[in-house]
């Protein structure tokens, strides 16, 4: 029987699982990941290699301290942050009716998915992103989420 | 109202995390064996510039090839264009088929000779192609540059 505390335990782990892998495997392929951001046609160009370089060192990150015990708040909002602003683009392109192919699990075909799931996805993400910080904030109390 | 204080904390640690990791990954980029162009260039644009030399073909070469048997020979061109007419058994992979990685029509083997054609002259979506199927992994890719109208104008001449 998992409690509420177990729950968001194993949402925050889930969460660092989640990405840390996408960062791997988008760390093995930049140039596709490149490539998946242009297709949102949202970004400045000059924005766009600067970005895939350095967003999987950060989702890597992220997921490190996710599984921290001191950085976990400050894992948390940044998991809300990042599926957030893949949740932006994606709605984004659906807006637009842009044909995307983020790679935000690198180039394999086995990650890809539609415009569509890949909102879906990045939306089910956040929704457990806020609510893994949501808790942990009111575990720990006021100013001492960390 | 007493959360502020922690999530001014969090922010301030992600935003320095995250100009560490821009400058981070800048720093390794460099150390990558090809390092990626800082402005962005298309998928199209990296492959039409490497320096990697893809090696030609000429009509009597692919002819012969043909007769033989054994390379696979893939046409570049857009599907209306392969409809009209193609090398007996060549399979269709336009350029922007194979930019999104779609080699399902071609065999798993990835040392099966392949050569590679489009319209001839000045096309360029042989080479675009040909680079694609190397990048993927495909060792023995080469380029028929007289493409369909060397080959259509030669065969109708025989």
């Amino acid at each position: 029987m998992v409690g509420g505390g177990g729950g968001a335990m194993i949402a925050r782990w889930f969460l660092a699982g989640v990405l840390l892998l996408a960062g791997i495997l988008k760390l093995r392929d930049p140039a596709g990941f490149a490539d998946g951001l242009a297709s949102f046609q949202l970004l400045p160009s000059g924005l766009i290699v600067p970005l895939a370089l350095g967003v999987p060192l950060f989702e890597i990150l992220t997921a490190f301290a996710l599984a921290s015990r001191r950085f976990r708040s400050a894992g948390s909002l940044s998991a809300c942050l990042l599926t957030a602003a893949f949740t932006g683009f994606y709605a984004w392109a659906a807006i637009r009716g842009l044909d995307v192919n983020c790679a935000c699990f690198g180039s394999s075909p086995i990650f890809r998915v539609s415009a569509a799931g890949g909102l879906l996805r990045a939306a089910a993400l956040l929704a457990l992103a806020l609510w893994v910080d949501a808790r942990l904030r009111r575990r720990k109390g006021p100013d001492q989420a960390g | 109202m007493q959360r502020h204080p922690s999530l001014i904390r969090d922010a301030t640690t992600l935003l320095v995390a995250f100009a560490a990791c821009l400058a981070a990954g800048l720093l390794l980029n460099d150390l990558r064996p090809e390092p990626l162009d800082l402005s962005y260039q298309t998928r199209g644009e990296r492959l039409q510039n490497t320096d990697e030399v893809i090696p030609e073909v000429t009509f009597v070469e692919a002819r012969r090839a043909l007769a033989g048997g054994k390379p696979v020979f893939v046409d570049a061109r857009e599907p209306d264009f392969f409809e009209e007419g193609h090398i007996a058994g060549a399979v269709n992979l336009p350029a922007s088929e194979a930019l999104a990685g779609g080699f399902a029509a071609l065999p798993d083997d990835r040392r099966i000779p392949l050569i590679v054609y489009c319209s001839g002259g000045d096309c360029e979506d042989s080479l675009i192609v040909a680079a694609a199927l190397r990048q993927s992994g495909f060792t023995d890719v080469s380029v028929f540059s007289g493409g369909w109208d060397e080959w259509s104008a030669g065969e109708g001449a025989q």
